[in-house]
Protein backbone atom coordinates (compact mmCIF):
# COMPACT_ATOMS: atom_id res chain seq x y z
CA UNK A 1 0.00 0.00 0.00
CA UNK A 2 1.13 3.34 -1.14
CA UNK A 3 1.00 5.80 2.17
CA UNK A 4 1.26 9.13 1.53
CA UNK A 5 1.93 12.05 3.46
CA UNK A 6 -0.73 14.42 3.54
CA UNK A 7 -0.66 18.02 2.73
CA UNK A 8 -3.16 19.61 4.21
CA UNK A 9 -3.74 23.56 3.33
CA UNK A 10 -6.91 25.35 4.71
CA UNK A 11 -8.51 27.51 2.67
CA UNK A 12 -12.37 29.16 2.75
CA UNK A 13 -14.47 29.58 0.26
CA UNK A 14 -18.18 31.18 0.50
CA UNK A 15 -17.19 30.47 4.43
CA UNK A 16 -17.22 26.66 3.92
CA UNK A 17 -13.97 25.42 5.18
CA UNK A 18 -11.86 22.86 3.13
CA UNK A 19 -8.75 20.65 2.71
CA UNK A 20 -6.91 20.43 0.20
CA UNK A 21 -4.48 17.73 -0.57
CA UNK A 22 -1.85 16.61 -3.36
CA UNK A 23 -2.01 13.27 -5.12
CA UNK A 24 -0.38 10.75 -7.65
CA UNK A 25 -2.32 9.41 -10.18
CA UNK A 26 -0.90 7.09 -12.85
CA UNK A 27 -0.85 9.47 -15.75
CA UNK A 28 -2.17 6.79 -18.27
CA UNK A 29 -5.77 6.41 -17.83
CA UNK A 30 -5.65 2.21 -19.09
CA UNK A 31 -7.37 1.86 -22.25
CA UNK A 32 -9.19 5.00 -22.41
CA UNK A 33 -9.91 7.05 -25.90
CA UNK A 34 -11.76 6.16 -29.15
CA UNK A 35 -9.71 2.50 -29.60
CA UNK A 36 -8.80 1.17 -33.03
CA UNK A 37 -12.49 0.02 -33.32
CA UNK A 38 -14.20 3.30 -32.51
CA UNK A 39 -11.24 4.88 -34.91
CA UNK A 40 -11.76 3.20 -38.25
CA UNK A 41 -15.53 2.83 -37.92
CA UNK A 42 -16.64 3.77 -40.80
CA UNK A 43 -14.50 1.45 -42.49
CA UNK A 44 -16.02 -1.65 -40.73
CA UNK A 45 -19.28 -0.18 -41.38
CA UNK A 46 -18.60 0.19 -45.09
CA UNK A 47 -17.19 -3.56 -44.90
CA UNK A 48 -20.55 -4.54 -43.27
CA UNK A 49 -22.55 -3.31 -45.85
CA UNK A 50 -20.28 -4.85 -48.34
CA UNK A 51 -20.69 -7.74 -46.69
CA UNK A 52 -24.46 -8.14 -46.16
CA UNK A 53 -25.34 -6.99 -49.60
CA UNK A 54 -22.79 -10.08 -50.72
CA UNK A 55 -24.39 -12.35 -48.49
CA UNK A 56 -28.13 -11.14 -49.78
CA UNK A 57 -27.45 -11.43 -53.28
CA UNK A 58 -25.55 -14.87 -52.90
CA UNK A 59 -26.91 -16.86 -49.77
CA UNK A 60 -30.58 -15.29 -50.53
CA UNK A 61 -32.03 -17.74 -48.04
CA UNK A 62 -30.90 -16.01 -45.10
CA UNK A 63 -32.57 -13.19 -45.48
CA UNK A 64 -35.78 -15.13 -46.59
CA UNK A 65 -35.25 -17.70 -43.22
CA UNK A 66 -34.94 -14.44 -41.05
CA UNK A 67 -38.01 -12.62 -42.37
CA UNK A 68 -40.04 -15.55 -41.43
CA UNK A 69 -39.01 -15.22 -37.53
CA UNK A 70 -41.73 -12.15 -37.63
CA UNK A 71 -44.01 -11.66 -34.82
CA UNK A 72 -46.34 -8.03 -34.88
CA UNK A 73 -44.12 -6.82 -37.51
CA UNK A 74 -41.17 -6.84 -35.08
CA UNK A 75 -37.86 -9.63 -36.81
CA UNK A 76 -37.00 -11.80 -33.64
CA UNK A 77 -33.40 -12.19 -34.47
CA UNK A 78 -33.25 -8.33 -35.70
CA UNK A 79 -34.80 -7.51 -32.26
CA UNK A 80 -32.20 -9.87 -30.23
CA UNK A 81 -29.67 -8.28 -31.93
CA UNK A 82 -30.43 -4.68 -31.25
CA UNK A 83 -30.85 -5.54 -27.51
CA UNK A 84 -27.02 -6.74 -27.89
CA UNK A 85 -26.55 -3.27 -28.91
CA UNK A 86 -28.93 -0.96 -27.11
CA UNK A 87 -28.51 -3.23 -23.36
CA UNK A 88 -25.27 -2.82 -22.66
CA UNK A 89 -25.47 0.96 -23.13
CA UNK A 90 -28.86 1.23 -20.67
CA UNK A 91 -26.57 -1.04 -18.09
CA UNK A 92 -24.03 1.66 -17.94
CA UNK A 93 -26.83 4.69 -17.31
CA UNK A 94 -26.52 5.74 -13.85
CA UNK A 95 -29.57 7.50 -12.88
CA UNK A 96 -28.58 8.37 -9.83
CA UNK A 97 -26.66 10.53 -11.32
CA UNK A 98 -30.42 12.85 -12.03
CA UNK A 99 -29.57 14.19 -8.30
CA UNK A 100 -26.92 16.49 -9.68
CA UNK A 101 -29.62 18.56 -12.07
CA UNK A 102 -29.13 21.43 -9.92
CA UNK A 103 -25.26 21.95 -10.36
CA UNK A 104 -24.10 24.33 -13.66
CA UNK A 105 -28.43 24.23 -14.92
CA UNK A 106 -27.67 26.80 -17.46
CA UNK A 107 -25.25 24.04 -18.95
CA UNK A 108 -28.17 21.61 -18.36
CA UNK A 109 -30.45 23.85 -19.44
CA UNK A 110 -28.63 24.23 -22.89
CA UNK A 111 -28.22 20.67 -23.49
CA UNK A 112 -31.67 19.68 -22.73
CA UNK A 113 -32.97 22.43 -24.86
CA UNK A 114 -31.02 22.22 -28.07
CA UNK A 115 -31.75 18.44 -27.96
CA UNK A 116 -35.10 18.63 -27.99
CA UNK A 117 -36.45 21.97 -28.60
CA UNK A 118 -34.28 22.37 -31.53
CA UNK A 119 -32.66 19.13 -32.47
CA UNK A 120 -35.40 17.10 -34.16
CA UNK A 121 -37.14 19.92 -35.91
CA UNK A 122 -33.77 20.93 -37.64
CA UNK A 123 -33.12 17.66 -38.53
CA UNK A 124 -36.27 17.45 -40.05
CA UNK A 125 -36.20 20.68 -41.86
CA UNK A 126 -32.97 20.02 -42.82
CA UNK A 127 -33.28 16.68 -44.38
CA UNK A 128 -36.70 17.41 -46.02
CA UNK A 129 -34.87 20.50 -47.93
CA UNK A 130 -32.30 18.43 -49.31
CA UNK A 131 -33.72 15.23 -49.86
CA UNK A 132 -37.24 16.30 -51.28
CA UNK A 133 -36.23 19.66 -53.00
CA UNK A 134 -32.68 19.88 -53.72
CA UNK A 135 -32.08 16.00 -54.32
CA UNK A 136 -35.60 15.87 -55.61
CA UNK A 137 -34.14 15.21 -59.44
CA UNK A 138 -32.17 12.33 -58.31
CA UNK A 139 -34.29 10.45 -55.39
CA UNK A 140 -37.74 9.20 -56.20
CA UNK A 141 -40.55 11.11 -53.92
CA UNK A 142 -41.80 7.93 -52.08
CA UNK A 143 -38.03 7.13 -51.16
CA UNK A 144 -36.87 10.38 -50.56
CA UNK A 145 -39.52 10.18 -47.46
CA UNK A 146 -38.84 7.38 -46.35
CA UNK A 147 -34.77 8.76 -45.86
CA UNK A 148 -36.77 10.88 -44.39
CA UNK A 149 -38.33 9.21 -41.85
CA UNK A 150 -34.61 7.91 -41.07
CA UNK A 151 -33.33 11.17 -40.21
CA UNK A 152 -36.28 12.06 -37.86
CA UNK A 153 -35.54 9.26 -36.26
CA UNK A 154 -31.92 10.05 -35.66
CA UNK A 155 -33.01 13.68 -34.79
CA UNK A 156 -35.28 12.07 -31.85
CA UNK A 157 -32.73 10.35 -30.44
CA UNK A 158 -29.46 12.15 -28.92
CA UNK A 159 -26.16 10.01 -27.97
CA UNK A 160 -25.86 8.05 -24.76
CA UNK A 161 -23.20 5.99 -24.92
CA UNK A 162 -20.37 7.89 -26.97
CA UNK A 163 -20.75 10.74 -25.20
CA UNK A 164 -18.44 9.60 -22.15
CA UNK A 165 -15.92 8.71 -24.89
CA UNK A 166 -15.87 12.00 -26.56
CA UNK A 167 -15.95 14.25 -23.09
CA UNK A 168 -12.67 12.44 -22.47
CA UNK A 169 -10.94 13.25 -26.02
CA UNK A 170 -12.57 17.07 -25.22
CA UNK A 171 -11.18 17.29 -21.43
CA UNK A 172 -14.78 17.39 -20.20
CA UNK A 173 -16.19 17.52 -16.79
CA UNK A 174 -17.27 13.54 -16.33
CA UNK A 175 -19.06 14.02 -13.51
CA UNK A 176 -20.90 16.43 -15.52
CA UNK A 177 -21.40 14.35 -18.53
CA UNK A 178 -23.12 11.55 -16.37
CA UNK A 179 -25.91 14.13 -15.19
CA UNK A 180 -26.30 14.88 -18.76
CA UNK A 181 -27.24 11.28 -20.21
CA UNK A 182 -28.89 10.19 -17.34
CA UNK A 183 -31.05 13.44 -17.66
CA UNK A 184 -31.54 13.11 -21.60
CA UNK A 185 -32.01 9.28 -21.30
CA UNK A 186 -35.08 10.05 -18.82
CA UNK A 187 -36.65 13.02 -21.30
CA UNK A 188 -36.22 10.03 -24.16
CA UNK A 189 -38.33 7.84 -22.26
CA UNK A 190 -41.12 10.23 -22.99
CA UNK A 191 -40.39 12.54 -25.77
CA UNK A 192 -39.15 10.18 -28.35
CA UNK A 193 -42.47 8.79 -29.13
CA UNK A 194 -44.58 12.05 -29.30
CA UNK A 195 -41.69 13.95 -31.34
CA UNK A 196 -41.41 10.96 -34.10
CA UNK A 197 -45.00 10.79 -34.73
CA UNK A 198 -45.45 14.63 -34.77
CA UNK A 199 -42.80 14.67 -37.72
CA UNK A 200 -43.42 11.86 -39.16
CA UNK A 201 -47.25 13.29 -39.79
CA UNK A 202 -45.67 16.51 -40.30
CA UNK A 203 -44.30 14.75 -43.73
CA UNK A 204 -47.36 12.92 -44.78
CA UNK A 205 -45.28 9.58 -43.57
CA UNK A 206 -48.16 7.76 -41.50
CA UNK A 207 -47.36 5.13 -38.44
CA UNK A 208 -49.92 4.02 -36.17
CA UNK A 209 -49.06 4.80 -32.66
CA UNK A 210 -49.06 1.49 -31.28
CA UNK A 211 -46.34 0.02 -33.87
CA UNK A 212 -44.50 3.68 -32.25
CA UNK A 213 -45.08 2.77 -28.57
CA UNK A 214 -44.37 -1.09 -29.57
CA UNK A 215 -40.72 -0.37 -30.81
CA UNK A 216 -40.14 2.19 -27.61
CA UNK A 217 -41.28 -0.20 -25.11
CA UNK A 218 -38.92 -2.69 -26.83
CA UNK A 219 -35.94 -0.73 -27.72
CA UNK A 220 -36.27 1.85 -24.86
CA UNK A 221 -38.11 0.55 -21.92
CA UNK A 222 -37.31 -2.97 -21.93
CA UNK A 223 -33.46 -2.31 -22.18
CA UNK A 224 -33.55 0.55 -20.26
CA UNK A 225 -35.26 -1.30 -17.53
CA UNK A 226 -33.32 -4.54 -17.61
CA UNK A 227 -30.33 -2.10 -17.22
CA UNK A 228 -31.60 -0.48 -14.46
CA UNK A 229 -32.29 -3.60 -13.03
CA UNK A 230 -29.30 -5.35 -13.97
CA UNK A 231 -27.02 -2.54 -12.61
CA UNK A 232 -28.61 -2.15 -8.89
CA UNK A 233 -28.77 -5.88 -8.05
CA UNK A 234 -24.72 -6.59 -9.46
CA UNK A 235 -23.75 -3.42 -7.90
CA UNK A 236 -25.69 -4.61 -4.46
CA UNK A 237 -24.28 -8.63 -4.83
CA UNK A 238 -20.87 -7.49 -6.22
CA UNK A 239 -20.25 -3.94 -5.52
CA UNK A 240 -19.50 -0.69 -7.94
CA UNK A 241 -16.09 -2.05 -7.80
CA UNK A 242 -16.70 -5.44 -9.53
CA UNK A 243 -19.12 -3.94 -11.72
CA UNK A 244 -17.13 -1.53 -13.54
CA UNK A 245 -14.03 -3.21 -13.81
CA UNK A 246 -15.43 -6.32 -14.70
CA UNK A 247 -18.81 -6.66 -15.62
CA UNK A 248 -18.77 -3.94 -17.87
CA UNK A 249 -15.75 -4.56 -19.27
CA UNK A 250 -16.70 -8.02 -19.77
CA UNK A 251 -19.99 -6.55 -22.12
CA UNK A 252 -17.80 -3.90 -23.60
CA UNK A 253 -17.27 -5.05 -27.31
CA UNK A 254 -21.09 -6.41 -27.26
CA UNK A 255 -22.57 -3.08 -28.10
CA UNK A 256 -20.09 -2.46 -31.21
CA UNK A 257 -19.91 -6.49 -32.27
CA UNK A 258 -23.87 -6.11 -32.40
CA UNK A 259 -24.15 -3.15 -34.55
CA UNK A 260 -21.79 -5.13 -37.44
CA UNK A 261 -23.77 -7.66 -36.72
CA UNK A 262 -26.98 -6.12 -37.51
CA UNK A 263 -25.72 -4.14 -40.43
CA UNK A 264 -24.76 -7.18 -42.13
CA UNK A 265 -28.50 -8.58 -41.74
CA UNK A 266 -29.75 -5.52 -42.33
CA UNK A 267 -28.04 -5.26 -45.57
CA UNK A 268 -28.28 -8.23 -46.51
CA UNK A 269 -31.88 -7.38 -46.94
CA UNK A 270 -31.26 -3.94 -48.15
CA UNK A 271 -29.15 -5.62 -51.53
CA UNK A 272 -31.47 -4.60 -54.33
CA UNK A 273 -31.97 -0.89 -52.78
CA UNK A 274 -28.00 -0.40 -52.33
CA UNK A 275 -27.34 -2.04 -55.49
CA UNK A 276 -29.67 -0.04 -57.64
CA UNK A 277 -29.28 3.27 -55.31
CA UNK A 278 -25.73 3.15 -54.57
CA UNK A 279 -25.36 6.64 -54.88
CA UNK A 280 -28.32 7.74 -52.59
CA UNK A 281 -25.90 6.82 -49.40
CA UNK A 282 -23.97 10.04 -50.42
CA UNK A 283 -27.19 11.73 -50.99
CA UNK A 284 -28.35 11.14 -47.46
CA UNK A 285 -24.66 12.07 -46.03
CA UNK A 286 -25.68 15.86 -47.02
CA UNK A 287 -28.47 16.96 -44.73
CA UNK A 288 -26.82 14.43 -41.88
CA UNK A 289 -23.75 15.97 -41.73
CA UNK A 290 -24.66 19.54 -42.15
CA UNK A 291 -27.36 18.95 -39.24
CA UNK A 292 -24.26 17.61 -36.97
CA UNK A 293 -22.08 20.71 -37.50
CA UNK A 294 -25.29 23.15 -37.17
CA UNK A 295 -26.18 21.50 -34.03
CA UNK A 296 -22.62 21.23 -32.69
CA UNK A 297 -22.04 25.49 -33.43
CA UNK A 298 -25.21 26.13 -32.57
CA UNK A 299 -24.72 24.65 -28.64
CA UNK A 300 -21.05 25.43 -28.33
CA UNK A 301 -22.13 29.14 -29.54
CA UNK A 302 -24.63 29.21 -26.36
CA UNK A 303 -22.93 28.13 -24.47
CA UNK A 304 -19.77 30.42 -25.25
CA UNK A 305 -22.14 33.25 -25.11
CA UNK A 306 -23.29 32.40 -21.29
CA UNK A 307 -19.88 31.45 -20.58
CA UNK A 308 -20.25 28.52 -19.37
CA UNK A 309 -16.57 26.31 -18.43
CA UNK A 310 -15.40 24.72 -21.87
CA UNK A 311 -15.17 21.17 -19.68
CA UNK A 312 -19.31 21.30 -19.72
CA UNK A 313 -19.92 23.05 -22.93
CA UNK A 314 -18.07 20.70 -25.07
CA UNK A 315 -19.66 17.84 -24.26
CA UNK A 316 -23.00 19.31 -24.07
CA UNK A 317 -22.40 20.47 -27.37
CA UNK A 318 -21.67 17.42 -28.62
CA UNK A 319 -24.68 15.14 -26.86
CA UNK A 320 -27.07 16.97 -29.34
CA UNK A 321 -24.79 16.67 -32.57
CA UNK A 322 -24.17 13.12 -32.32
CA UNK A 323 -27.28 10.30 -32.36
CA UNK A 324 -28.13 7.24 -30.71
CA UNK A 325 -27.92 5.68 -33.80
CA UNK A 326 -28.69 1.94 -32.66
CA UNK A 327 -32.45 3.12 -31.53
CA UNK A 328 -33.17 5.00 -34.78
CA UNK A 329 -31.84 2.08 -36.43
CA UNK A 330 -34.22 -0.33 -34.40
CA UNK A 331 -37.11 2.20 -34.27
CA UNK A 332 -36.52 2.13 -38.50
CA UNK A 333 -36.71 -1.72 -38.68
CA UNK A 334 -39.52 -1.72 -36.39
CA UNK A 335 -41.55 1.44 -37.68
CA UNK A 336 -40.77 0.84 -42.19
CA UNK A 337 -38.80 -2.57 -41.99
CA UNK A 338 -35.73 -4.30 -42.58
CA UNK A 339 -35.66 -3.18 -46.71
CA UNK A 340 -37.33 0.28 -46.02
CA UNK A 341 -35.31 3.36 -47.06
CA UNK A 342 -35.94 4.74 -43.64
CA UNK A 343 -33.57 2.01 -42.28
CA UNK A 344 -30.76 3.27 -44.84
CA UNK A 345 -30.95 6.32 -43.70
CA UNK A 346 -30.51 6.19 -40.34
CA UNK A 347 -27.24 3.09 -41.36
CA UNK A 348 -25.94 6.86 -42.88
CA UNK A 349 -25.82 8.09 -39.60
CA UNK A 350 -23.22 5.42 -38.49
CA UNK A 351 -21.11 5.76 -41.31
CA UNK A 352 -20.85 9.68 -41.33
CA UNK A 353 -20.59 9.65 -36.89
CA UNK A 354 -17.32 8.68 -36.20
CA UNK A 355 -15.41 10.83 -38.62
CA UNK A 356 -17.30 14.03 -38.12
CA UNK A 357 -17.60 14.01 -34.67
CA UNK A 358 -13.45 13.87 -34.26
CA UNK A 359 -13.69 17.02 -36.50
CA UNK A 360 -15.44 18.46 -34.23
CA UNK A 361 -13.74 17.18 -30.52
CA UNK A 362 -10.23 18.56 -32.86
CA UNK A 363 -11.92 22.10 -33.34
CA UNK A 364 -13.16 22.00 -29.77
CA UNK A 365 -10.25 21.40 -28.11
CA UNK A 366 -8.19 23.96 -30.32
CA UNK A 367 -10.98 26.73 -29.54
CA UNK A 368 -10.85 25.98 -25.93
CA UNK A 369 -9.36 29.16 -25.24
CA UNK A 370 -12.56 31.19 -25.72
CA UNK A 371 -14.26 29.55 -22.77
CA UNK A 372 -13.45 31.02 -18.95
CA UNK A 373 -11.03 29.07 -16.93
CA UNK A 374 -12.06 26.46 -14.61
CA UNK A 375 -12.07 27.69 -10.84
CA UNK A 376 -9.03 25.22 -9.60
CA UNK A 377 -9.33 23.45 -6.22
CA UNK B 1 -3.14 17.38 -8.67
CA UNK B 2 -5.40 18.46 -6.02
CA UNK B 3 -8.11 16.76 -4.44
CA UNK B 4 -10.84 18.84 -2.20
CA UNK B 5 -12.85 18.11 0.21
CA UNK B 6 -16.06 20.13 0.59
CA UNK B 7 -17.79 20.19 3.92
CA UNK B 8 -21.00 18.90 2.99
CA UNK B 9 -19.15 15.99 1.65
CA UNK B 10 -17.16 15.70 4.65
CA UNK B 11 -20.48 15.67 6.64
CA UNK B 12 -22.13 13.02 4.61
CA UNK B 13 -19.05 11.06 5.05
CA UNK B 14 -18.97 11.20 8.94
CA UNK B 15 -16.22 9.72 9.55
CA UNK B 16 -16.43 6.60 7.11
CA UNK B 17 -13.51 6.25 4.16
CA UNK B 18 -14.25 7.99 1.13
CA UNK B 19 -12.91 5.78 -2.32
CA UNK B 20 -12.49 8.15 -5.42
CA UNK B 21 -12.35 5.87 -8.22
CA UNK B 22 -12.71 4.89 -12.35
CA UNK B 23 -15.64 3.61 -13.41
CA UNK B 24 -15.08 2.89 -16.81
CA UNK B 25 -17.61 3.82 -19.59
CA UNK B 26 -17.98 1.82 -23.13
CA UNK B 27 -18.80 4.25 -25.79
CA UNK B 28 -21.71 2.46 -28.36
CA UNK B 29 -18.89 3.20 -31.12
CA UNK B 30 -16.15 1.24 -29.65
CA UNK B 31 -13.23 2.86 -26.93
CA UNK B 32 -13.85 3.31 -23.03
CA UNK B 33 -13.66 6.38 -20.46
CA UNK B 34 -12.89 6.38 -16.94
CA UNK B 35 -15.35 8.78 -15.06
CA UNK B 36 -14.57 9.57 -11.73
CA UNK B 37 -16.74 8.23 -8.79
CA UNK B 38 -16.97 9.09 -5.41
CA UNK B 39 -18.04 5.86 -2.70
CA UNK B 40 -18.25 5.50 0.39
CA UNK B 41 -16.08 2.77 1.93
CA UNK B 42 -12.78 1.42 1.42
CA UNK B 43 -11.95 0.01 -2.06
CA UNK B 44 -11.75 -4.22 -1.95
CA UNK B 45 -8.36 -3.83 -3.51
CA UNK B 46 -6.92 -1.00 -1.13
CA UNK B 47 -3.43 -2.27 -2.19
CA UNK B 48 -3.69 -0.46 -5.59
CA UNK B 49 -5.09 2.44 -4.19
CA UNK B 50 -3.19 5.97 -3.25
CA UNK B 51 -4.29 6.37 0.78
CA UNK B 52 -4.26 9.96 1.97
CA UNK B 53 -6.00 11.74 5.10
CA UNK B 54 -7.83 14.32 4.12
CA UNK B 55 -9.53 16.28 7.13
CA UNK B 56 -9.92 13.18 9.24
CA UNK B 57 -11.34 11.31 6.40
CA UNK B 58 -9.41 8.01 4.95
CA UNK B 59 -8.79 8.59 1.18
CA UNK B 60 -8.55 6.38 -1.32
CA UNK B 61 -7.82 7.49 -4.84
CA UNK B 62 -7.86 5.05 -7.90
CA UNK B 63 -4.18 5.40 -10.18
CA UNK B 64 -6.90 4.41 -13.45
CA UNK B 65 -8.24 8.07 -13.22
CA UNK B 66 -5.36 9.26 -14.87
CA UNK B 67 -4.41 12.91 -15.72
CA UNK B 68 -7.17 14.75 -13.73
CA UNK B 69 -6.81 18.05 -12.39
CA UNK B 70 -9.04 19.59 -9.31
CA UNK B 71 -10.74 17.31 -8.11
CA UNK B 72 -13.46 18.19 -5.81
CA UNK B 73 -15.49 15.96 -4.04
CA UNK B 74 -19.34 16.84 -3.06
CA UNK B 75 -22.47 15.93 -2.31
CA UNK B 76 -25.77 16.27 -4.63
CA UNK B 77 -29.37 15.31 -3.43
CA UNK B 78 -31.55 15.84 -0.28
CA UNK B 79 -32.26 13.77 2.86
CA UNK B 80 -32.33 10.13 1.64
CA UNK B 81 -31.36 11.17 -2.42
CA UNK B 82 -27.64 12.28 -1.05
CA UNK B 83 -24.95 10.81 -3.14
CA UNK B 84 -21.13 12.08 -3.15
CA UNK B 85 -19.88 13.26 -6.61
CA UNK B 86 -16.85 14.29 -7.90
CA UNK B 87 -15.69 16.87 -10.45
CA UNK B 88 -12.43 17.51 -12.65
CA UNK B 89 -11.15 19.01 -15.20
CA UNK B 90 -8.76 16.81 -17.36
CA UNK B 91 -5.72 18.81 -17.91
CA UNK B 92 -5.41 19.89 -21.77
CA UNK B 93 -2.37 18.90 -23.76
CA UNK B 94 -1.70 20.48 -27.07
CA UNK B 95 0.05 17.71 -28.60
CA UNK B 96 -3.12 15.41 -27.72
Amino acid sequence: MTEQETQHASSSEGGASTDSIDAFPDPAAEGAGLGVFGRFLTIWVAAAIVAGVALGQAVPAVPETLARYEYASVSAPVAVLIWAMIFPMMVQVDFGAVVGVRREPRGLLVTTGVNWLIKPFTMYAIAWFFLLVVFSRFIDEPLAREYLAGAILLGAAPCTAMVFVWSYLLKGDPGYTLVQVAVNDLIMLVAFAPIVVFLLGVSDISVPWDTVLLSVLLYIVIPLAAGYTTRVVLIRRRGGEWFDQVFLKRIGSVTPAGLIVTLVVLFAFQGDVILDNPFHLALIAVPLTIQTVFIFFLAYGIFRRLRIRHSVAAPGSLIGASNFFELAVAAAIALFGLQSGAALATVVGVLVEVPLMLALVRYANATRHHFPEPVRA
Amino acid sequence: MTLRLTDGAAEHLAGRPLVVRASLRNGCCGGSAPVPVAEIGPPTDAASFTVMHLGGIEVHVDPRLGPVDGLVVDVDGLWRWRRLRVECERPHDENR
